[in-house]
């Protein structure tokens, strides 16, 4: 188990938290207080969630912060989490199902992430219409490959 | 959270589903699709369902029927979603092992530790795992995967288009197979629409094969 960390910060790209080691409750109930009186004020309703150094998030952890993730949602603000360890994606995948919010989504990159908080799609149409684009992208090279 | 808000009609039509697919494939699905059905509805249910299936067809077309099996396993994988992480690498060694006898480097367990990696570090691992001509071609499907799925590469060939198609299209199946993914544990993998997960006597002979590899004999 490592040790765990946290920091929230209010910048012009909209507010940054970042955590990193092993996630606790404890943490994220102290960030859920900081966020809660940072989110009507925040110029560019943007929230990244960079979990790029967590390396574990226990059930209950993910709980709480699904629960934080409702009130980032209910404030209006579109949300990206970062991460760079697949088990911490699911935990990714989990929160952002959890909460019902259709504005968060879990990205692979920065770029990826910035993309997201500039657009405006919600994430189950978006999810949906990228693999349907795949798809018929695969088709058509696939009915391509197959013409004389 | 899973299940909630199903019509009787959408309930009945899940349930009759999943016991067809059990009966079928064994395993089970009824969390997973009760998910599925609440949270998409029942057209893009029914898509997800129709188009899960063509995928898996299409890979095993162009790729044989053990690396469409690892396939999605590793598109699950990149998700951190046990359920078809799990169960596809376990159709997929499964099926190695019925048609050779060898064990493949790819397996649930395996899945699982690669999944506590950094990303960088999984893909160099499974390009380790993978050394080797007769993984030749499973190994260029992850590391192209990988690149796809981090924006390092452009879809160019009609193989990269298929592995792109199949991310995408387990990153949609990820939003509700996560409810049970994220928990389960590899040795409650179940093959994932694959029959070759019924045949109990090969289970039992793979079984005996992957725990005398982890005592070393």
């Amino acid at each position: 188990m490592s040790a765990s960390s946290h920091r929230v910060e209010q910048g012009a790209n909209g507010l940054e938290i970042q955590l990193s080691g092993t996630v606790s409750v404890e943490s994220i109930d102290e960030i859920t207080g900081q966020v809660e009186g940072l989110l009507a004020a925040l110029p560019r309703k943007t929230v990244l969630l960079d979990l790029t150094d967590v390396t574990e998030c226990g059930i209950g952890a993910c709980r709480r912060l699904a629960v934080l993730q409702r009130k980032i949602g209910a404030g209006g603000c579109r949300t990206a989490y970062l991460t760079d360890r697949a088990r911490i994606r699911g935990v990714a995948w989990w929160i952002v199902h959890a909460a019902k919010d259709p504005r968060a989504m879990p990205t692979n990159t920065m770029a990826h992430a910035e993309r997201w908080l500039e657009g405006s799609a919600m994430r189950i149409d978006e999810l949906h219409d990228h693999a349907t684009n795949a798809t018929l992208m695969m088709r058509e090279r696939l009915a391509q490959e197959t013409k004389p | 959270m899973s299940g909630t808000g199903l019509t009787r009609t959408q309930r009945l039509f899940v349930r009759g589903l999943h016991h067809a697919l059990q009966l079928r494939f064994g395993g089970s699905w009824l969390v997973v699709h009760e998910e599925s059905m609440a949270t998409l509805g029942w057209a893009r249910f029914l898509k997800f369902l129709k188009d899960g299936t063509m995928m898996v067809t299409e890979l095993t077309k162009r790729f044989g029927e053990a690396d469409a099996q690892f396939s999605v396993s590793l598109a699950a994988m990149w998700n951190g979603c046990g359920v078809c992480s799990y169960g596809h690498s376990l159709a997929g060694s499964l099926l190695v092992f019925r048609d050779t006898g060898r064990l493949h480097p790819l397996c649930p367990e395996v899945i699982d530790e690669l999944q506590d990696l950094r990303n960088d570090d999984a893909a160099a691992r499974l390009d380790t795992l993978l050394a080797g001509e007769e993984h030749a071609q499973l190994r260029r499907i992850a590391a192209q995967m990988y690149a796809l799925r981090m924006g390092r590469v452009l879809p160019r060939s009609v193989d990269d288009r298929v592995i792109e198609a199949t991310s995408r299209m387990w990153d949609w199946y990820t939003e509700c197979s996560i409810v049970v993914g994220m928990t389960l544990r590899p040795e409650d993998a179940s093959c994932q629409g694959h029959p070759v997960g019924r045949d109990t006597e090969l289970l039992a002979r793979y079984g005996q094969a992957r725990a005398e590899e982890r005592s070393g004999s």
